[in-house]
């Protein structure tokens, strides 16, 4: 196919396309440019605490994996328990159910908070609450934690996007942060980037914008190449990808690893998908976010959820373990949880409900005092019975404090009001090293 | 009841009143900044009375007057020039009378319900989010909307918090009607009140939020929900009102903020469930667990002792030192330490770009030099770097005679060597750091036997092969 933009000379193609993807996708193309230095000291304002953990591998289990069937079993219980066995791990006396045989090898280097608490037991608001701190509300729109990590990393025209999603997970941005903060998105990790979608908080209402700005970057490109004419999104970001995958963001590109590699991490989507991340943190990439989706149990749950643990326990223990002999596990936090658990009861469909009142998060990495559990619910399986309910904003605190994260540093919706990264939320230093 | 409550209203078209004539007319300020004329007849309890240039009584409680009025009152009061008592009328409002006859409330109760009449009735275009009458769970709706019609008119409001007032008992649970709507109506009303008519035009109320009874609160506004029964972190209602003093969104914008008792009404009210009435007595508050908060601290001393030792770096300095295309970052806001991070442009840099950082060189503690193309050459350079804690080699070309160079730092406890042309020889010159904590060798050349006599010299070393 001959693109209408092979009319004009090659180095203003390239410019213009670096530049679009530039401000398309926070993605800086063109070092050689100069633009990639840091050149501002006042972007940064240094934490409370020199930061434990630079980079956040989030894993999200949407749909709300059952608690009780991975992280938070309760043998002692075996009404609300079900078929599901506890089995013991790395660290002493704690226990994970049998679903998770390889992740219980590295409990000595991991926590697991069970004291969990969300004010909502829907999907969607539950996810937006524990993705931005901030209970959905109708007219703000709120950064997403990774977005807010990227802000205050101090990112300034790198070379990499520094806020990464993998496979779906949502189409929360940046919210009123500057877009390029927002994650970008990647709906196929073995696809890498070649085939991921636009965005889908772009709307083209912003995209017409970002061309604008474009524009603007290289006017006499868009003077002889008029901007209604401009191809459509998709293609623009297929080509600035081209681009990318010469040199640059070879990040991206699993194909670079060796069979064995993927193999370690399986075969399936949020394997890949963990490959990928991996990938990513080696090139310093802030934050990323890997979904597994088809969590919501509640039907066949002892099957179902035992079926999704072999692939994320498979995929989550190789993670760790790449991690950790390339020396990247000090610096990198990983975090498990999903936007709620579910029921203890089980429903006469053999599955379990939403239970956002009492469920499980999961953290390892340097930043992590190993072999810690935190909290326990009550023997019904309930309620929090020991320890305080730790709400999505506090994980996201205890996050933010191990990234060295200035807590309390606000910054401005487009009407004034006043946010931070992760709202009032405590962190859970208990759990920290 | 229904007698009674014409009664108020009779009350509230005001009456002819029996001069009083001592004070003169001048202007008065409320805490609100409204203003009126009139001239103070007595006083009672905190409330006091004025008659206004129509002639007609009104009473204010003392609150609710900005502070030069009250310090010109309190002179009167002082000086013995104002009476005592609601001052005598030509009809003497029956009903209030008895009413104060078995009530031990203050004046100022009294005062809420001797309000101006009612304003017109707004009409709402349908669909308009006020136009909706917010129905309670539970209740039949034709019951509800029945009930909403008289319900909503200030008058009701002044009737139902007729018995309010005082602070509810520590184990006594919250009632909406009696410890907390009296205060909602003291501080917020004026502006979160029932959208009214003036000159033809409904004016709505501030950030068309009302707080006039249970149910509005409940409802929210259009921006979403105020209270999050349980859970005082998702309830804007209380966020607003314990916001910093400072604080441009604070609740209420001027006057006092809420003082501690009030603002516990508001938490319990909350964590009891942000209920219309308490559920039943013994039901009691449930407490909450009182969290001891320690940061962890023992790993970070040594960064937290060098720091202390290092003259911080100046902004010039920093800058300088970006040019190299490093990421330069303050470690923490106690500390002069930097982390230097050539995360974005790595592979294109090289042995002269560290030259760029001569100036800071004791202030580094942290370096990324992985995927660079910098030589052995470089750590001679790097061996400079006296306070270095932490050093990240992976994936260059960093070998053996390289090692040489770090032999004797000692603060480093860090190393990464993964991807590394290090070899068996290169580990002679890490079993010389004394510092060290944790080295990472997969995937350089070092052989296990190497690595088992590194093991033997640096038992305690963290080494990962
Ligand atoms: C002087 C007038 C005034 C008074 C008195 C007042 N408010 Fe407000 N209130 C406002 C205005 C103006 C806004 C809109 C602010 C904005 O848009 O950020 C507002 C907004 C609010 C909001 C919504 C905030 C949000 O983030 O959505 C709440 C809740 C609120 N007020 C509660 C109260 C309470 C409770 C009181 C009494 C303690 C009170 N207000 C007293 C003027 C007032």
């Amino acid at each position: 196919m001959k693109s209408s933009m092979s009319k004009i000379d090659e180095i203003g193609r390239r410019e213009f396309i670096a530049n679009a993807a530039k401000t398309c996708l926070g993605v800086g193309l063109m070092p050689m440019a100069g633009s990639y230095i840091h050149n501002s000291v006042n972007a940064l304002i240094p934490g409370a605490r020199p930061a434990k953990a630079r980079y956040v591998i989030y894993l999200n289990m949407a749909g709300a994996m059952s608690h009780l069937d991975t992280f938070g079993p309760k043998p002692d219980c075996p009404d609300i328990q079900g078929p599901t066995k506890a089995i013991k791990t790395s660290a002493d006396g704690v226990i994970l159910s049998e679903n998770l045989p390889r992740t219980a090898q590295h409990m000595h280097n991991s926590a697991v908070i069970r004291t969990c608490v969300s004010s909502q037991g829907a999907h969607e608001q539950a996810s937006y609450l524990m993705h931005t701190s901030y209970l959905k509300r109708g007219t703000i729109s709120h950064p997403t934690f990774g977005s807010w990590v990227a802000k205050l990393s101090g990112q300034i025209n790198r070379t990499i996007p520094m806020n990464v999603r993998i496979g779906g997970g949502g189409n929360l941005g940046a919210g009123f942060l500057e877009s390029k903060y927002g994650p970008l998105p990647i709906g196929n990790p073995k696809a890498g980037l070649a085939n991921s979608k636009k965005a889908e908080y772009l709307d083209d209402q912003q995209f017409g914008n970002r061309i604008a700005m474009a524009q603007n970057m290289n006017s006499t490109f868009t003077g002889r190449f008029p901007q209604k004419k401009v191809r459509a999104y998709t293609d623009l970001y297929k080509d600035a990808v081209k681009l990318m995958k010469s040199k640059d963001l070879q990040a991206f590109d699993i194909t670079k690893e060796p069979e064995q590699m993927h193999a370690l991490y399986g075969d399936s989507n949020f394997g890949q998908g963990c490959l990928l991340a991996r990938r990513l943190i080696e090139n310093q990439v802030r934050y990323v976010e890997v979904t597994r989706g088809g969590w919501d149990t509640h039907d066949d749950n002892f099957n179902r959820v035992s079926e999704n643990c072999a692939d994320m326990d498979q995929a989550l223990s190789a993670l760790l373990m790449d991690l950790e002999i390339r020396g990247l596990l000090k610096e990198t936090l990983v975090v498990l949880t999903s936007e709620f658990g579910r029921t203890p009861n089980i429903n006469p469909r053999d599955g379990r409900d939403h239970w956002p009142f009492c469920f499980t998060a999961f953290m390892a990495g340097g930043a992590v005092k190993g072999g810690t559990v935190f909290g326990e619910s009550d023997n019904t399986g309930r309620n929090v019975a020991q320890g305080k309910s730790v709400s999505p904003a506090d994980l996201n605190a205890t996050i933010a404090y191990a990234l060295g994260l200035p807590l309390n540093d606000v910054q401005y919706s487009p009407s004034g009001r006043p946010f931070t990264v992760a709202h009032k939320g405590e962190p859970l230093f208990e759990v920290l090293a | 009841m229904v007698w009674f409550r014409a009664g108020i209203l009779f009350v509230l078209a005001g009456f002819c009143l029996v001069a009083w004539a001592q004070e003169t007319f001048r202007k008065f300020t409320t805490t609100t900044g409204q203003a009126f004329t009139g001239r103070v007849l007595s006083y009672e309890g905190r409330t006091f009375y004025f008659q206004g240039k129509d002639g007609k009584l009104y009473p204010v409680p003392y609150d609710r007057l900005s502070t030069p009025d009250k310090s010109y009152l309190i002179k009167l009061v002082q000086e013995k020039k104002l009476p005592k008592g609601k001052p005598q009328t030509a009809k003497p409002p029956v009903q209030n009378g008895k009413k104060d006859d078995t009530s031990s409330q203050t004046g100022s109760d009294n005062a809420e319900k001797l309000k101006p009449p009612p304003p017109p009735k707004p009409q709402f275009r349908p669909g308009s989010f006020f136009s909706y009458i917010p129905v309670p769970l539970g209740q039949d709706p034709a019951e509800a909307l029945a009930h909403s019609s008289t319900d909503s008119t200030p008058q009701e409001v002044g009737e139902t918090s007729a018995d309010a007032g005082g602070m509810p008992g520590p184990d006594e649970p919250i009632d909406f009607e009696k410890h907390l709507m009296p205060m909602i109506e003291e501080s917020c009303l004026d502006c979160h009140g029932a959208p009214y008519v003036k000159n033809g035009r409904t004016i709505p109320p501030k950030a068309g939020l009302r707080l006039d009874s249970h149910e509005w609160i409940i409802k929210g506004n259009l921006d979403g929900a105020i209270v999050s029964p349980g859970s005082l972190d998702e309830s804007t209602l209380y966020q607003v009102i314990t916001l910093d003093p400072d604080d441009p969104e604070i609740m209420p914008p001027k006057g006092e903020p809420w003082d501690d008792e009030q603002i516990s009404v508001l938490e319990r009210w909350i964590l009891e469930g942000a209920k219309p009435r308490p559920d039943a007595p013994s039901l009691a508050t449930k407490s909450k667990p009182v969290e001891s908060k320690t940061e962890p601290d023992s790993s970070v001393s040594r960064l937290d002792v060098i720091g202390k030792k290092v003259r911080p770096a100046s902004r010039p300095q920093l800058e300088a030192a970006m040019k190299s295309g490093a990421l330069v970052s303050p470690l923490s806001e106690k500390h002069s330490l930097v982390r230097v991070e050539f995360s974005s442009a790595a592979y294109q840099t090289t042995d002269s770009d560290l030259s760029l950082f001569s100036n800071l060189k004791n202030n580094i503690s942290h370096l990324d030099l992985s995927k660079t193309k910098i030589s052995d050459q470089a750590l001679g350079t790097v061996q400079g770097y006296r306070n270095l804690v932490w050093l990240s080699l992976r994936n260059t070309q960093i070998g053996d005679r390289g090692l040489e160079s770090l032999a004797k730092m000692e603060e480093l406890t860090y190393i990464n060597l993964v991807g590394t042309k290090v070899t068996d020889k290169g580990l002679e010159s890490l079993s010389l750091i004394k510092s060290l904590e944790e080295v990472y060798l997969w995937n350089s050349k070092v052989s296990e036997k190497g690595v088992e006599n590194l093991r033997n010299t640096l038992p305690e070393v963290k080494i990962i092969f």
